[in-house]
């Protein structure tokens, strides 16, 4: 009796977890459901948000990218297949969008700075830290996120996936859509590329 | 070699490699005083890379994306289409290739209007029938050379002809002739259908052929000006009006249509080279 009952307790756990899996909820959202689509957005919102804010440095930006992120993948939800994660899905859309809003934000910015005439320098540096913490610190981090701004789309990418949010190198190969070995040769590039852009930036200082 | 190194330091650096591995890199460092600055300068870049970690709140609520979707009707689109538009696609552009072909070959012929030239009536006398059942509409466009009258130049100059419609002279020059005329192909398509008017009417031609040679002079010597007037043409569709038959003569006849030729600027004519067993009319 009491094995019967915890069996269906356990099925009853189990059909609620399929329930609340990203891909019954996408599915529901597919057929029209948009409240299961707030359900993902709830979820998954601040990861699109940190990659976001990590490749453009600009909140207001950031969420601009979530929005369009969101969008798009709600436009889009056919497409996505159930093999890949949502999460992992969600990135690519992310990521591309990063890409096209790095290509129109180079230009903006070179407009910016040339109006301000370097006067925006702390604020597309993004320093948002306590002024007391330690200088030599700071002036490091600073230097470190001019040299992460600086670096070409595609490996700030790589930084941000890898070394900043710490994610699996097999999750940084789906979203990319390249193996797992493929995705280390990118991070390896992206490191050097990056040690390469900070070493001048700390000897100047 | 150095690559596999600096692989190894970068890996070590950021806590990429195992164990094992790592143990083994570690002992090597301390006989390489670089690497091991090396290493320790990538370490500080990793500390300060995760410190990065923490970034402002964000602002963006559910409330935005309801709607930046639902406020614009957005709607998840239908998997259902995308492969029939990879279906569609092709049979689209065949269409479009089909009907493109179509309305750049398809000339109408409308009202051919036949001229002769100087070339045909020189050779021999000329009479020209205009079947009855043509005369209505479309209204043709004939002139006529008698064969008496062999005062044309060498090299022909112009040809007169009369719109039977409006009853006034037209000419072309018939310098203009090369130019005037199409490619073989547009020829050959255009002979078939006129030779097979030409069989329908050949009985009708030899039975009128014993009054051609009674037919009278269309142009009263008009010996000088190497053409027919546009009296003389008058005259003449008069005369082919009294049903002579056309001989058999080895000439070229023109068609002319209404239609104009953008690049010439004339009418669109096409030359027949066989004027056996020929009938002209509309």
């Amino acid at each position: 009796m009491i094995r019967g009952l915890t069996m269906s307790l356990k099925a009853a756990t189990t059909a609620r977890l399929d329930l609340d899996s990203d891909e019954s909820l996408v599915k529901r959202a597919r057929e029209g459901d948009f409240d299961a689509f707030e359900v993902l957005f709830d979820r998954h919102r601040l990861l699109v948000y940190r990659f976001a804010y990590q490749m453009v440095n600009k909140r207001d930006d950031a969420e601009d990218i979530v929005q369009e992120a969101f969008v798009r993948a709600y436009q889009n939800l056919h497409r996505y297949r159930d093999e890949a994660k949502f999460t992992t899905w969600l990135l690519r859309i992310v990521s591309n969008l990063c890409t096209d809003q790095a290509r129109m934000g180079t230009r903006r910015n070179n407009l910016e700075q040339k109006e301000a005439k370097g006067a925006l320098d702390w604020m597309t540096t993004g320093s948002f830290e306590n002024p007391i913490e330690n200088l030599e610190q700071d002036r490091r981090r600073v230097a470190l996120r001019k040299a992460i701004m600086a670096l070409p789309e595609h490996h700030r990418q790589m930084i941000v996936m890898r070394d900043i949010e710490e994610r699996e190198y097999s999750e940084i190969a789906e979203v990319l859509g390249c193996t797992v070995g493929g995705a280390k040769l990118r991070v390896l590039r992206a490191r050097r590329a990056l040690r390469d852009r900070i070493t001048p930036l700390l000897g100047e200082d | 070699m150095f690559e596999k190194k600096e692989d190894k330091l970068f890996g070590y650096a950021f806590g990429d490699l195992d164990e094992q591995d790592a143990q083994v890199f570690e002992a090597s460092l301390l006989k390489d005083e670089v690497s091991a600055e090396e290493v320790k300068f990538l370490q500080s870049i990793k500390g300060d890379l995760a410190s990065f970690r923490d970034i402002p709140e964000m602002q963006y609520s559910k409330e935005r994306l309801r709607s930046a979707i639902l406020g614009q009707g957005l709607k998840p689109s239908r998997p259902g289409f995308a492969w029939f538009n990879w279906v569609l696609a092709p049979g689209a552009a065949a269409c479009v290739v089909a009907l493109g072909y179509v309305l750049m070959n398809g000339t109408s012929r409308k009202d051919p209007t036949l001229i002769g030239v100087p070339e045909m009536a020189s050779n021999s006398g000329v009479g020209i029938k205009l079947p009855e059942q043509k005369l209505t509409k479309p209204e043709p466009i004939v002139a006529t050379k008698s064969e008496s009258d062999n005062s044309f130049p060498d090299i022909p100059s112009t040809v007169w002809a009369s719109d039977a419609s409006t009853d006034k002279p037209t000419y072309r020059m018939t310098e203009k002739r090369d130019k005037v005329f199409r490619t073989a192909d547009r020829r050959s398509r255009t002979k078939a259908p006129l030779l097979a008017m030409m069989e329908s009417k050949k009985s009708a031609v030899e039975m009128a052929s014993e009054s051609v040679k009674t037919s009278a002079s269309l142009t009263g010597g008009n010996g000088g000006g190497g053409a027919t007037s546009p009296g003389a043409a008058s005259i003449a569709r008069d005369s082919v009006l009294k049903a002579e038959p056309l001989p058999s003569v080895d000439a070229t006849i023109i068609m002319i249509d209404k239609d104009q030729d953008s690049g010439v600027g004339a009418p669109v004519a096409t030359e027949v080279n066989d004027t056996k067993n020929v009938v002209i009319g509309g």
